[in-house]
Parts: structure tokens; sequence; C-alpha cells
């Protein structure tokens, strides 16, 4: 089967063209690089499913969705990913999808499809992958208010969602990559979590029912959708496997595409529509005697690990977040050269001050005065109690980082740290005992980088995002940013991640929730069995490995042969490591 | 801090040379789809090239990849790419959303306009463009009409030669108003105005030329600066005290355009026909006396917009600090489209009597571009269609019956597609919709 799925992509791909361009004189003449094409078989189907404006393998198109976070002086072969998609697929309802699926399949090709396709989360990881762009799949089908839920396709951004919802009472839960996100893909085959998790959940359980293309083309309607009931639950009367369907991190495409869902929405007090205060891009939204802000801070870690419990319990704030004091500070400034000059001439802001880290951002959200009062009775009760203290913050500071709690608006900027960018965590869906102990690991793994290194950002000591998950859980995470223009910096970024997670496989913290995906998951999800899992869940749906993405298959490759060999050497010498992840980055092996 | 090389190789003439280091720091965050704070799911988006093309080749972003990948060879000049490179406005907004959070980082704009200055030296130019700007350099007007016609729009107006008769204030037509039949109602309007407040005005006849933006938005950067020094050396022979524009387009190229080109800003004051009669009034030279019985919304022009932003010109290069954290080594002017005009056209129209002034839900440094501009109509008329009719259904969820704006080329191309449409929302110019209101003086009210 499988040497005949390989025949069958071969014959599918057209021998690739090469050609020379012309340059200025004076500069050598790069041959176009040798990326194959479909074949006109192929071509000339995908055309007639889609129409011809929908299908291209052009590479001046496929370039776009083959854009590595790795760049800058970096070898020019690491802008861009290893794997170039070999077609870009525009399907415009269910049934084209369903219909590219199956072509995709009838020539041995593989797919992954994107929504918004942020960064490289959603680019081909192998060869022989058509890109499915589900960009004309944009309808917000219903917002039902009276059921707190919407009907989404998967091109729906947070922001279109939130200002929809937000006329009838209701908002959304917008993750930590930012407002332009799909609420669709978060849901179904990522990891689904945002700042404002305190109050709007994660989209592990956001999820309601869902509509879904298989990795065989086949069209499956489950949770409630599948009984022809509606899309307001997830777990019958029709078929329900949510938890093996996306698991914690999601499959990432690699089983099938997710066409339509239904989707929880939260009651919203706040106004209808955002009235702007402030100059573009540092907008901010009014607060008022019913939305209320309040930054609090402690001497240790402690505090606001005692206040957390104290907040869940009460339910007193509605928004609850850490924010490193770093990026409250880009936040504030709409470009990198202020927020250095604001930080060398110590103008910042004291909310953005260092020393003022150990804090928590809270947002208060109440539907008249006597309630408002009683929540902020409530919190500061808890800060006393926890000996915290509140920080006056500039009522324009207060407006912009509302707007940022509620929308997301500004978590992307932690991107404008350099554009190689990777993420871990510790300590996620746990207790908030583990706050200051997971605080201690960050700041001890990272201080060698930042410090001796100078290989990753030099902001506070452990850089951690927190907040209450479905306003229970401990939710960390560290964003660590290298940079661009270097390979060591690179290949120790990679090489911190590896060793954060090394660290947590040795001294378990909750999930660790970045880490398991793909390669990764053979490597450090043996312990649980969720390798195994995964593969069968994977192999169950997708015997041809046709669906591109995170879930593995089991199949051993290089890097998951090697692993237990190298395993020891790398950690027990961090020079190798290091050595080793200058390597990938360099080569992208 | 440590010295880096955001920057392509030495000897490269590339003029995308300049912008490798922003091109580095895109991370396909897809901001330059939407608007920065979208109010509905209708109108979220920012950029009518990739609502309409699809791909995200189409997008800021996405031609900011494949600048790269031009230039690095990984893709060619194709009949796709070159589609989605100037299937494209140069609206600007997928910059004004592209920095709420990546700042100075990305800045696409200055990459698309090298792009195509880039695509231009390579020879690729599409036909229509080359046409536009063989044009521009025959009679000085992309569209090819002859010099003398420039000035029929005024055929009995008696209006003064500023080159010869020492005038106050250049009057400046503007090459979309002033050989559009449709768009001389709006400049006789202005012209009466001009009158009725004794200003001293005059025109520079056929001798006014393009400003040069629109050879620039082409990528010819050379035919930019040559049109746009003829125009300065105008400006400077009148020997007026101030520029008066009627030109949306012209007001973006002196301001925003001529510094890039090293062409430095007329001595005198350049104005906006919009400001300069709101200022007028003010200082109670003009008064206006009518009504206009109706919903209107006001189109903010791109041109007149974000993209007349005063530019400053600087040679900063990149650095790092904190290790990780790219900064410019020098004082770099990042243009957010806040220094646009905005305020003075809606002030003229809320000093009309009875008229209801209901703005769109994209409007100011977020408007939404009508697909008129930057060799995309002439090039991708499909495109541009597209572009009027999502703005122009926009207008209808205002529930104005007229919408209004202050820009020759937006007026022309939205009246069109507003026409064809048949469904009673009618586009006017700003002086336009004045003069039917002067027209019908208030009673009582």
């Amino acid at each position: 089967m499988a040497t005949q799925s390989l025949q069958k992509a071969h014959d599918a791909l057209a021998a690739p063209q090469a050609s020379a361009r012309t340059l200025a004189d004076g500069l050598e003449q790069p041959n176009l690089k040798r990326r194959p094409r479909l074949s006109s078989a192929a071509m000339r189907e995908f055309a007639e499913i889609l129409g011809p404006r929908n299908i291209t393998d052009d590479p001046a198109v496929r370039a776009g969705y083959s854009w590595s976070l790795a760049g800058g002086g970096l070898p020019t072969s690491q802008q861009f990913m290893e794997h170039w998609s070999v077609a870009i697929a525009l399907p415009g309802s269910t049934e084209e999808v369903q219909a590219v699926v199956k072509a995709c399949l009838r020539h041995g090709l593989k797919f992954r499809a994107q929504s918004t396709g942020m960064a490289a989360f959603s680019c081909a990881m192998q060869e022989s992958v058509v890109a499915i762009d589900l960009r004309r799949m944009d309808k917000l089908v219903e917002i039902d208010a009276k059921n707190q839920m919407a009907v989404i396709e998967p091109y729906v951004t947070g922001a279109q969602l939130q200002a929809e919802a937000m006329k009838v009472g209701l908002t959304t839960h917008i993750i930590g990559a930012g407002w332009t996100h799909s609420p669709l893909a978060s849901a179904t085959s990522y990891g689904g979590v945002g700042i404002g998790g305190n109050y709007t959940g994660n989209n592990q359980r956001n999820l309601m029912a869902w509509e879904w293309v298989t990795p065989e083309g086949e069209l499956i309607r489950a949770g409630s959708a599948g009984a022809g009931s509606g899309w307001f639950a997830g777990e019958g009367p029709g078929p329900g496997f949510r938890g093996m369907l996306r698991g914690n991190c999601g499959a990432g495409g690699g089983l099938g595409v997710f066409t339509r869902i239904g989707y929880k929405l939260h009651p919203w007090t706040g106004p209808a529509q955002f009235e702007h205060r402030g100059v573009h891009p540092q907008w901010g939204i009014p607060l008022s005697d019913t939305m209320r802000f309040y930054q609090v801070v402690w001497d240790d870690w402690e505090g606001p690990r005692d206040a957390a419990y104290g907040f869940m319990i009460s339910n007193a704030p509605t928004y609850i977040l850490r924010m490193p004091a770093d990026h409250i500070g880009w936040t504030l400034h709409p470009t990198n050269r202020e927020f250095y000059d604001s930080l060398v001439n110590g103008t910042l802001p004291d909310i953005a001050r260092t020393e003022n880290r150990i804090s928590w951002t809270l947002l208060v959200l109440s539907e008249t005065h006597a309630e408002a009062e009683w929540r902020e009775r409530t919190i500061r009760a808890i800060v006393e109690k926890t000996r915290g203290r509140f920080l006056d913050v500039a009522p324009e500071h207060a407006e912009v980082l509302a707007r940022n709690a509620v929308t997301s608006c500004y978590v992307p900027r932690v991107f404008r740290a350099g554009s190689r960018q990777v993420m871990t965590s510790v300590g996620v869906f746990d207790s908030f005992k583990l706050l200051p102990e997971v605080v201690k690991t960050g700041e001890r793994l990272m201080r060698p980088y930042r410090e001796q290194r100078k290989t990753i950002n030099q902001g506070v000591p452990e850089g951690f995002w927190m907040w209450p998950s479905e306003g229970r859980h401990y939710w960390a995470e560290n964003i660590i940013s290298c940079d661009n223009d270097s390979v060591e910096s690179g290949g120790d970024g990679t090489a911190l991640v590896l060793q954060i997670t090394e660290d947590h496989a040795k001294h378990p913290r909750g999930v660790n929730a970045f880490a398991l995906g793909g390669d990764l998951a053979e490597m450090y999800g043996k312990a649980l069995g969720l390798n195994t899992w995964m593969a069968k869940v994977k192999n169950a749906f997708d015997p041809e490995d046709a669906a591109d993405g995170l879930y593995p298959t089991g199949k051993k490759n290089i890097m998951t042969r090697l692993w237990p060999i190298a395993r020891p050497f790398l950690f027990g010498i961090p020079f190798l490591l290091r050595l080793a992840m200058r390597l990938q980055v360099k080569y992208g092996k | 801090m440590t010295r880096v090389s955001m920057k392509a190789a030495p000897g490269d003439l590339s003029p995308l040379a300049d912008v490798v280091g922003n091109i580095s720091h895109c991370w396909r965050c897809s901001h330059c789809k939407w608007v920065p704070s979208p109010v509905s799911n209708a109108f979220a988006h920012a950029c009518p090239s990739v609502q309409w093309g699809n791909f995200h080749a189409y997008s800021g972003g996405g031609k900011v990849i494949t600048a790269f990948a031009l230039k690095e060879g990984e893709a060619e000049c194709t009949e796709t790419a070159l589609e989605s490179i100037f299937a494209c406005t140069m609206c600007g907004a997928c910059d004004t959303s592209c920095k709420i959070n990546n700042g100075e980082t990305v800045e696409p704009l200055n990459i698309l306009y090298a792009l195509r200055a880039h695509v231009a030296g390579e020879g690729r130019s599409l036909p229509a463009h080359l046409a536009m700007i063989g044009n521009l350099r025959r009679v000085g007007n992309s569209a090819g009409r002859p010099r003398e016609d420039r000035s029929r729009w005024c055929e009995g107006l008696d209006i003064k030669n500023a080159l010869t008769d020492r005038v106050d204030v250049l009057l400046h037509v503007g090459c979309e108003n002033a050989f559009d039949p449709e768009l001389w109602p709006e400049l006789r309007a202005i012209v009466a105005l001009l009158v009725k407040a004794g200003v001293d005005f005059g025109i520079a006849y056929g001798r006014e030329t393009a400003t040069g933006e629109t050879a620039y938005d082409l990528g010819f950067q050379d035919d930019a600066r040559s049109l746009g020094v003829a125009m300065a050396d105008l400006i400077a022979a009148s020997g007026a005290r101030r520029v008066v524009t009627c030109s949306a387009s012209s007001y973006a190229g002196i301001r925003n355009i001529w510094p890039r080109l090293g062409i430095a800003a007329p001595a005198c004051a350049v104005v906006h026909i919009t400001d300069f009669v709101d200022q007028l009034i003010d200082q109670g030279k003009l008064a206006i006396d009518g009504v206009f019985d109706a919903t209107v919304t006001y189109h903010d022009p791109c041109k007149l917009g974000r993209l007349s932003e005063a530019y400053t010109p600087s040679n900063a290069g990149w650095t790092k600090v904190l290790n990780t954290i790219s900064v410019r080594d020098a004082p770099k002017q990042i243009l957010f489209g806040n220094g646009g005009l905005y305020e003075a056209p809606r002030k003229l129209l809320n000093r009309i009597g009875r008229l209801k002034l209901a703005e769109m839900e994209r409007s100011r440094v977020a408007s939404y571009c009508c697909g008129g501009a930057g060799g995309a109509k002439e090039a991708f008329p499909d495109f541009s269609r597209s572009a009027a009719e999502h703005r122009l259904a926009e207008a209808r969820a205002t529930g104005a019956s007229v919408v209004a704006t202050a820009c020759g080329t937006c007026r022309r191309h939205l009246g069109e597609v507003a026409d064809a449409a048949g469904d009673g929302l009618k586009v006017m110019g700003v002086f336009e919709l004045l003069a039917s209101a002067m027209a019908q003086p208030k009673k009582g009210d």
C-alpha cells in the first residue's frame, strides 16, 4: 500500500520547472529552487472541484504557506520551511473540502488544512502536502444568544465573533495568539488557551458539536449535530468523542478537516461595541463603575498563589492575568524603540517595572454598582490577607490593558522581541500550589541563557504568563524570544525548550502543554502512554497517513530512533545539546 | 548593544535590499488582513486585495513573503505572482493594521513599494502600467490626455494664471479631477467658494503636471522623482504663499512620497482644499448657509487619510537590545496613519443644515479602500470593482442615501459602481454636496 501511495504521489507531481531569474548586474543568479508542482491531471481535477481561481501550485503563492518563524540573518533556506506545500486549495464549502480530500487520496497526496494560518503552525511538515486554506469558509452561521453559543465556520476570527457576540450581551474566548485566530481551529485542533481563560474557559471545552471531513474523506457530524439536534453538545446524542479527537493539544490538522462547530460563548456585561480611547495603536476601552481595573503586586510568589485561591473561590475578579512586567511595558508602548527608551531613561510606569513583576492584573465586570462594590470589597480583603498592595495605574494605561484582557489584542506584541519564538510551559492544568516552584524553575533554567550566554531575551527573570484556566486550573506558559539574526540564539532557544521539557519530565508539574505533538509526543509522551494512544487514534482514522499534522503515527524516524541513545548525552553535556540545536537551526534537520 | 546586519548582502542593488530587516520580522500573524478593531463580522476586512484574491499572497504579509521569495530566487514573476502584487491599491490598510502589534518591525507598505520597484526594475511591469508610465512621461498624466485639456473644466471662469499673475494661492487641480468631466462640478463649486471668500488664487493651467505618486505606486521611482521635481519647480516658480490642492492623491504625494524621493518640501504651505475651506469658514470669510436633508456617510480616501501622513526620511538601521529585540539605531518616524486628514471634510459636512452624518464601521485610519488607485483599476478592473462593492455595502449598512468623499478617484470609482448597482445610493464630492446644499438656503431651521 505504501509503495502504491508513493507511486501515486510521484505521478501527481510534475517535474519541477527550473529556470533562472534576472538580478542586478554583478550578482550571482541563483537557480529557482527545484520544487515539485502538481501534474496536469491532478491540477485539472482540483480545478474542476474548486474552479481554476481557487487552486494554484505557483511557488510565488506557495511561499506564503511555507514561511518559517526563523529568519533574518539565518541561512535563506531557514526563512522558509523545509517542505513547501505542493499546491494551495481554497474550498468554499464542506462538500468542496470533502472533494479535495478525496482527490488528494486518489493522487497519493497528503493534505493539511489551515484557517488564518498564523505563524508556521500550519505549514506542511512533509512532502506532497496540499494546503487547504479555509479562507472562503467564513460564515458566522448563527449566534444563539439564549443558549449562549454560536455556530461558526473556520475563517471566522475571534475578533469578528466577539464583535457580533457583544451586541447580544455575550463574549468569546480569544487565545493568546491574538484576535486574528480562528476559534474553530483552536477549539478542534490546537491548545485553545487564552489570557481571558479565567472567565471564558478554554477551547477544549468551548467546543460543542462539530462537522468533520475525516482523513478518508468521510463527512461526519458529531455531538448533537450528529443526531440532527442542533450544535449545542459535543457528547451525544450523536457520536461523541471530543477528548479522543483533540486531546490536550489537538492534532493540528492530523485528523482531517473541521468545517463547522457549535461554540460556547460567555455572558458579557460590558458595552455592545467598544468605544476607543487614545490614539491608534494604543487604543483602550473606557473603564466605568461596572468595569474596574486593578493591578496588585506582592513581595514574594506565595502572595499571588494564595490570592489566586481567594479570587477563584470568591469569583470576584472576572479576568485574572499575570503578564511579565516587560510585556506590560511592550503593551504600553507602540514600538520597541519607545519601550527601550523608557526602560533606559527610567521612565517606565510602575506597572511595567521588574520590581513589580510579582503581580495579578484584574479586570472586574459587574451588572450593577452594588455588585461592583461587593466585588471590590472582596478583592481588597483577599489582597490585604495575602499581604499584597494595589499599584496606581494611569487611566490611559489601565484602559489599554483592559482592552488587552478582553480581546487579547496586544498579546502578539511578544513577537516583537524577535521573530524566532518558541514556547513552553510547566505547571499547566494543575493546582496553583505549583506557582512558586514553577517560577523558580523558569528562573533557574533561563538564567544562563539570559545572563551569561545572552542568547534569549533579557526580560524579567522567568517570563511567565499565568492565569486560572476555566476559573480553577493553573496555567503558566513561557514565551522564549530568540535573536532571528543568530544561529546560536536560535539554537539556544530550542535547547532551552528541551531542557525545560526534560526538567518537567523528571519533576512533573502538571501537563506540559506545548510538548505533545509530533516527535515530541514520541520523545516525552511515553511516561503516560500518550504517544501510544495518539498513534492509535491517528492510525484508526487515517490509515494512509494522509492528513499532515501533529498526531504521531507511531512510526519511528531518525530523531525518535536516536533519542533514547542521545538523550543522556545531550542533557548531561549541555554544550552538546546546544550544538545539536544549532545544527538543527542551521540545516533544518 | 550589539550591532547586527539585518540587511541584504553587499552589492545587492535590489530595491528590496533596504527592507530585508523588515521582511525577516513578518511572522505571518495575518493582522494585515483585518481592521484594528472590527465592529462586525461583515466589515472586518482591511485589505481589498486578499478579500478578492483569497490566497495569502494577496495580503500585505503575503506580499512581504513574495518579495523575499522573488529576491532569493525561490519564486518567479509569474502571471499569478504579478496579479497578487498588483491587484492591490497600495491603500496602506495592511500597514496600519500590522503596526498594532508589530510596531516598527515590519512596515509592510514600505516593503510593497520596494517590491513594486523590484518588479519594475526586472522589467516585469504589467502592460497597463507601462501604458500609464508612458503617458506620464509623454503628457504628464497617466490617462494620456493632452496637456491643453487640463483647463477645459474652467472654461469661462476667468481664473488667474498662477505662473504669470502673482497670486496668494496656487490652486492645484490634480490629474484625476482635471480630465474627468464628471468631477468638474466639484471643481467649479470649489472655485465658487474661493471667489465668494475673496481668495486671491490662480491655477497653472496646462503646465500643471502629475505629482509623481502614481508612478511611485507602480514601482517607477525615477519617473516619480522627475515628475515630483517638475511640479516642485512649478510651485516655486509661482511664488504663491500657499498651495491648495484639490487632489487627495497629490496631497499624499507631496507630503508622503516626495520626502522618500529626496524632493524638498515646498517653501510654502501645502493644504488640502477641505482643510482650506474649513479654515475660511472658521475665519468668517465664508458661510455655509444651506440644507441637505439626507443621511450622508463619509468615505475616507486612503490618499487623504493614512497615506497623507507627512513622511520624514531617515537612514536609521537596526540594532539589537536586551539580547534579542530589534530596534532602530537612530530616530525614525513610524507612520501609524494618525497624521492623515480626517476631520476637515467631516467638519464641512457637519456645517450643512439637516445633514445627518453617519459613520461607516471602517473609518479614519481603518478606512476601507474604494479600489480605484495604485494602478489596480487599470490592470485588474474586476478586483477594483469588488473593492468598491464591499465599500458601498458598508455605506448602505449605515442607512445613508449619499456617500460623500474628498477624492476625485474615489468619487469617480465609487460613483461608477454605485450607478451600476442602480439602487439609488448616490456618491458625491464634498464640495458638490456643499454646492447642492447652498442652492437650498436654510429657511428658519
